[in-house]
């Protein structure tokens, strides 16, 4: 297990390296840690940040899956597959359609995320929070706030939509300091919260009604752990956009990687820094010549992946 | 209630579920120290019943009652100390060994940020033990077969440390002699341990075999109630089951045997 973490803190330091030193202006590290000269600004106004969001948004949204997935004890509950990305990026794009720009993103993708989150548990409850309802009424949200989120762009201007056409492909392109800021403060706010309530998520893998005979607070944590999940997806969807199938894709990762089947938190935030780092340095390069966003990356690979995870499991099944 | 001893009893409890009544009107009082088995067609009731008993439920009306207080004013945490439920069918996490599962059992004694500690470490030794599942603890539950993987489970409620103990059908699924084991396993953790045992079980000559009581249900009500002796009979079955039978001698330890006609 450690053997892992440390494994993928490695490779995520190697392309955090590679990421930050190759691009169009080559990196002079002495003359750019010398803070004078082109090289410094490159490093400390472009890449730095940019390359901080990319990791800290991954870990958000690895983070944020893994927590939905433990807690719902289904791999296909990810933020961005059942409505919850999907109502951040409406709330986010309300704010750039209605004030003219990208000031208020922030605000919007947490209360779009808040308020689906709030609407999809309250219907999803039956005398208790049913994982598999609360699925389903996800999946159905998500569908529809993707409809919304058509809609506003067809009903904004031209130079709007332009915006918000680049936003909902999701991007860490010029992102900077701010966003680390925002992305770094929601993961300290997160951490002791997910420390207290991880006691919890490692157990509900028993099934409910288990999980309550020994005297958990089953309801009271899902609610939580849902409130803390929305908020961390919702903080990389509004620096990012939505960057679609992190949150799906890094944690089966983590498991896999660490042979284990609980929600491996911390090995699942690590992965998801590692796919959008990824992500992000090959959206800088493109593909012949077109400069594309990290979002187009991660849902190029989403798709094999989860055709991959099916056919993985269905054989480790007739084992 | 005058007697407010220790003791876990439902007090003219009413329980729905989907709109639907299941138990009517129903008092029972578990005896402490015995082993009570509940029997009864499908769809009396039993299960609903002890599911309630265990805080599984709500009750729309009357209420259960634990040591002489409403259980649904317990803490979650209290309740799980004193009393467990192995639930019917249970979801088995994939790759769990049987020692990681026993120590599941263990969680009403932890808290978030408390250390795993030695008091944890010897319940779930002496869980295993008790099962004679020491030797298989570290084997992953999905390699187990029936009968292993179900005093696995056994374990899990064993190290939960609770002198009351509710088995909703421990023997489902499993081959006779399985069911005789595990039967005779719960019969030893109750003469050794003096654990209050209450389970469901569909084979009224195991029961038979295993109870100090029988509580026989049809229709969310108790029908009949008693020692094996009194309530096996042919009356009895015909009242629960609408079964023509011959009630015989076991030969072997003499209580009563149910031949269906």
């Amino acid at each position: 297990m450690s053997l892992a973490v440390s494994g993928t803190a490695f490779v995520l330091l190697a392309v955090a390296g590679l990421s930050v030193t190759i691009g169009t202006w080559p990196l002079d590290w002495s003359s750019a840690l010398s803070f004078t000269g082109m090289d410094a600004t490159v490093l400390w106004d472009f890449r730095a940040p940019r390359i901080l969001a990319a990791l800290l948004g991954g870990a958000c949204l690895g983070l944020s899956g893994s927590i939905f997935q433990t807690m719902l004890r289904n791999p296909l509950a990810s933020p961005d597959i059942i409505g919850f990305t999907a109502g951040s990026s409406a709330g986010a794009l309300l704010t750039i359609v209605l004030s003219g720009g990208t000031a208020y993103v922030v605000v919007g993708a947490l209360g779009g995320g808040l308020m689906t989150g709030a609407l999809v548990m309250s219907l999803a409850w039956r005398g208790g929070l049913d994982p598999f309802r609360l699925v389903l009424i996800g999946l159905a949200f998500g569908i529809s706030l993707m409809a919304l989120t058509n809609f506003l762009l067809g009903i904004s201007s031209a130079p709007q939509a332009a915006d918000a056409a680049r936003w909902l492909a999701g991007s860490f392109s010029a992102r900077g300091w701010d966003a680390v800021l925002t992305l770094g403060l929601t993961l300290l706010c997160a951490a002791p919260l997910l420390a207290f309530l991880r006691f919890t998520l490692d157990r509900l893998d028993l099934g409910d009604d288990l999980a309550r005979l020994l005297g958990l607070p089953v309801d009271a944590a899902r609610v939580g752990l849902a409130l803390v999940a929305i908020a961390l997806a919702a903080a990389a969807v509004s620096v990012a956009g939505p960057i679609a199938f992190v949150a799906f894709m890094a944690p089966p990762t983590a498991r896999a990687l660490a042979g284990s089947h609980g929600a491996c938190l911390v090995l699942s935030a690590l992965a998801g820094s590692a796919i959008t780092l990824a992500a992000d340095f090959a959206a800088r390069f493109g593909i012949a010549g077109y400069h594309l966003p990290a979002g187009v990356f991660t849902a190029l690979i989403g798709g094999p992946f989860l055709l991959g995870l099916v056919i993985l499991q269905t054989r480790r099944n007739r084992l | 209630m005058t007697d407010t001893a220790a003791g876990l009893s439902a007090e003219n409890i009413r329980v729905q579920l989907a709109g639907r009544t299941i138990l009517p009107e129903l008092d029972f009082q578990l005896a402490m120290g015995e082993v009570t088995v509940i029997v009864g067609p499908n769809a009396c009731g039993k299960s609903t019943l002890l599911r309630s008993l265990a805080r599984l439920l709500p009750v729309s009306s009357g209420r259960i009652v634990l040591d002489g207080e409403d259980i649904h004013r317990q803490s979650a945490r209290k309740l799980a100390r004193r009393l467990g439920l192995l639930p019917q069918s249970s979801i088995a996490p994939a790759g769990l060994s049987v020692r990681g599962l026993a120590a599941r059992g263990r969680t009403p004694h932890q808290a978030p940020f408390r250390p795993w500690t030695k008091a944890d470490d010897e319940a779930v030794d002496e869980a295993l033990d008790a099962t004679g599942m020491m030797h298989l603890a570290d084997r992953p539950l999905d390699e187990l077969s029936g009968g292993q993987r179900q005093r696995a489970w056994l374990s899990l409620a064993l190290a939960q440390e609770t002198d009351l103990l509710l088995l909703d059908e421990p023997t489902t699924y499993l081959d006779l002699p399985h069911q005789i084991e595990i039967l005779d396993l719960v019969r030893k953790l109750n003469r050794d341990s003096g654990r209050t045992v209450a389970m469901v079980l569909h084979d009224i000559n195991l029961a038979a075999r295993v109870a100090d009581r029988i509580v026989g249900m049809r229709d969310g009500c108790i029908r009949v109630d008693g020692p094996p002796a009194k309530v096996v009979t042919a009356e009895c079955m015909k009242t629960l089951f609408d079964l023509d039978c011959v009630v015989v001698e076991d030969p072997l330890r003499g209580g009563p045997l149910v031949v269906p006609a």
